[in-house]
């Protein structure tokens, strides 16, 4: 099955996306949505907002994030796409790009140049994006698509060189104070495989010196050359085209606005399982295989369930789904139960697909965040489109906090980690399951609970045995005239 | 023969416990019945107003108040219409009535106390139950799936739409 495919090694992404597309669906054996293993650069970009945009609690702010960020993205896919590369997701304020795994390393940290360049330009107000950050690594990836999530074009990336760059962008961003991350603003970090660690290359000041950066980064004299020529004429040929309009609903000026709750679910001992596989096609494609396998499990209890699910592109191996609702009493009437059974159904449905497939199970993350008085909603859904492609965009505080709660809590397999105001809403069985304050780093949690999936599904038990017998209103015999013996159930009034 | 304030008092003495009757001074047109509704899970002590006179067109008037009732609107527990025996006074809405005026209208008296009565207890009961249930779980907003009539003004016909749409209201099962 895998010898079939090898003759599409070595492609480029252009034919990932567009000319060999139809020549991979051939295999029978293989989705359509699944590529051969490539080495590629993953560059992701990291933007870091005011601190109101970030996690958005009304529509001007979440417009404003997501308008930024579909900013961001078209600069991105405008830039790297000059050189073959593609944007192939958009997660609130990261941006995931690939480009050739064929790229000299200059060449790399020449285009981030190029980019952080334009990104400048864009951003010089710094009113609400105040900077960025870059990571990358080069390595052996599989590419699926997430075909079907609401016409969302975003792509999931398997393999080492995927996880590593995130892992180190979310653990600098989120966990440290900026005078001590090794990651500072406009910042690029590249991962150096020989001594396992990050050279982190100042992206501000290459213009104005590009041979001091290139030589911090211990590059040759060979590629200095390239890179001096690479950068300007990137610059030159990246300005030179425009950013053009996406089409599709949501949009960012005019995203769909709902109140809801989000609900992340990560796939614990995935990054074991693909460290794994590192240098083995048969055995990544493999775990391609089982991951796209979760994905479409995932996508059906998102469908089926009984609360209305919107789900988001997968980030990596992170599902993510929001219960919407049309009203702000709605919201918080199922919230005070559903939140918490919306993770054991999940949790229910998948742990077993999850286990069998050689994974530890799924961690979550859950937020919705209280809501406004006059709000309209909380959770905000935009999309940030690029010719012929669209992905979707969540924005507010439920979309930023479930994120969060990772970084923070680390919660383990069957375990969730629920914002704090989230679970002073809840009922009385599940807060007092929900108590587990320890953060990552070992210190206490303002913000957020955990809890054990054993111990919130008991907690279920005692609930539904509780309520059940109010659920059958008491029916009374009487007779009405012209209508005869008439069961009237209790049904009580108010004017 | 026993008069309708008799007959309904008698039959509510079926239902609820220590159930006694008096007539307020300021106002000898009512009846003021203090009982007790016990249950394995909470005993709580009610009083219901009546008018005898008009017993047919007038739902009896409940009220109650024990630490665990939630005190909101939308469980059903606020000030309604003046009652002139207890004005001002949160009390439990336990029935349309517009529900007890239909069904009740033309009823006779005997037939009007026996079923009267179990309606009240049935409703009152259910209610109750919410509450207390409410209060053991924390649950802040009534639920979605706790039939109950609408609030608000749009809402004041309901009963009336719900009649002309079907017959009758929707939580009317015609007995064969």
């Amino acid at each position: 099955m895998h010898r079939k495919l090898a003759r599409y090694q070595g492609q480029t992404l252009r034919d990932l996306f567009t000319a060999r597309k139809d020549a991979l669906r051939e295999s029978v054996s293989i989705p359509e949505s699944l590529y051969y293993p490539s080495d590629l650069w993953h560059v992701y970009l990291k933007l870091d907002f005011e601190k109101a945009y970030e996690n958005a609690s009304n529509q001007k702010d979440a417009t404003a994030f997501l308008r930024n960020v579909g900013k961001a993205a078209q600069i991105a896919e405008d830039v790297f796409s000059q050189i073959d590369g593609a944007l192939i997701e958009a997660q609130g304020s990261m941006i995931h790009l690939l480009l050739p795994g064929n790229l000299p390393k200059p060449d790399l940290v020449g285009i981030c140049k190029v980019l952080d360049t334009r990104l400048d330009k864009e951003f010089k107000e710094h009113d609400k994006v105040n900077s960025w950050r870059m990571t990358s690594d080069v390595g052996k990836t599989v590419l699926v698509e997430s075909n079907g999530i609401h016409e969302d074009s975003s792509f999931v990336s398997l393999g080492k060189a995927a996880n590593r760059p995130a892992k180190f962008l979310y653990k600098e961003k989120l966990s440290k104070a900026e005078e001590s991350r090794t990651l500072k603003k406009r910042h690029l970090g590249v991962y150096n495989p020989s001594i396992r660690r990050w050279d982190c290359l100042d992206l501000s000041v290459m213009q104005e010196s590009v041979e001091t950066v290139i030589k911090a980064a211990n590059f040759s004299a060979a590629d200095l050359d390239v890179t001096v020529r690479g950068v300007e004429s990137m610059i030159k040929q990246a300005q030179a085209v425009p950013i053009e309009e996406g089409q599709g609903a949501p949009t960012n000026e005019q995203p769909n606005v709902y109140f809801g709750w989000v609900m992340r679910a990560d796939l614990d001992g995935f990054t074991k399982k693909v460290e794994e596989c590192h240098d083995n096609d048969d055995a990544l494609m493999e775990l391609a295989l089982d991951f796209r396998n979760l994905m479409d499990k995932a996508a059906n209890f998102a469908k089926e369930h009984e609360e209305m699910l919107i789900q988001l592109p997968w980030a990596g191996d992170n599902f993510t789904a929001v219960a919407v609702y049309g009203s702000k009493k709605s919201y918080e009437s199922a919230a005070q139960e559903e939140l918490v059974n919306l993770s054991l159904d999940f949790d229910n449905a998948l742990h077993g697909d999850a286990t069998n497939a050689g994974f530890t199970g799924w961690a979550q993350g859950v937020a919705g965040g209280d809501v406004h008085g006059n709000a309209n909603g909380n959770v905000f859904l935009g999309s940030v489109s690029i010719p012929g492609r669209r992905f979707l965009l969540g924005a507010g505080v439920g979309v930023g906090r479930s994120l969060q709660a990772f970084v923070d809590m680390d919660p383990s397999p069957q375990q969730f980690a629920v914002l704090k105001e989230d679970c002073d809403n809840l009922l009385k069985p599940y807060q007092s399951h929900l108590t587990d304050d320890t953060k990552a780093d070992k210190t206490s949690s303002q913000l957020y609970r955990k809890g054990r999936q054993e111990d919130l599904q008991k907690a279920r038990e005692e609930i539904r045995q509780k309520i059940s017998p109010t659920l059958t209103p008491t029916k009374t015999a009487i007779t009405v005239a012209g209508m005869g013996k008439v069961a009237a159930s209790s049904r009580p009034y108010a004017e | 023969m026993l008069n309708i304030s008799d007959l309904f008092v008698k039959s509510l003495s079926g239902y609820f416990s220590n159930v006694k009757c008096t007539r307020p001074k300021k106002h000898p047109d009512y009846r003021v019945a203090t009982c007790d509704l016990v249950t394995s899970q909470y005993t709580i002590e009610l009083t219901i107003v009546f008018n005898p006179r008009n017993l047919h067109e007038e739902a009896p008037i409940i009220f109650c108040d024990e630490p665990w009732i939630r005190r909101d609107i939308n469980w059903h527990w606020f000030i309604p219409r003046k009652c002139p025996v207890c004005p001002n006074t949160h009390r439990l809405c336990w029935i349309n009535p517009v529900e007890w005026r239909v069904a009740h209208g033309k009823k006779l008296k005997i037939r009007l106390a026996r079923e009267g009565s179990l309606w009240l207890y049935n409703n009152t009961r259910d209610l109750l139950d919410k509450h207390w249930i409410g209060n053991e779980l924390g649950i802040k907003l009534w639920r979605d799936d706790w039939p109950q009539w609408s609030h608000g003004e749009p809402e004041k016909n309901e009963f009336a739409d719900e009649i002309q749409i079907k017959g009758k209201p929707t939580n009317w099962e015609v007995l064969q």
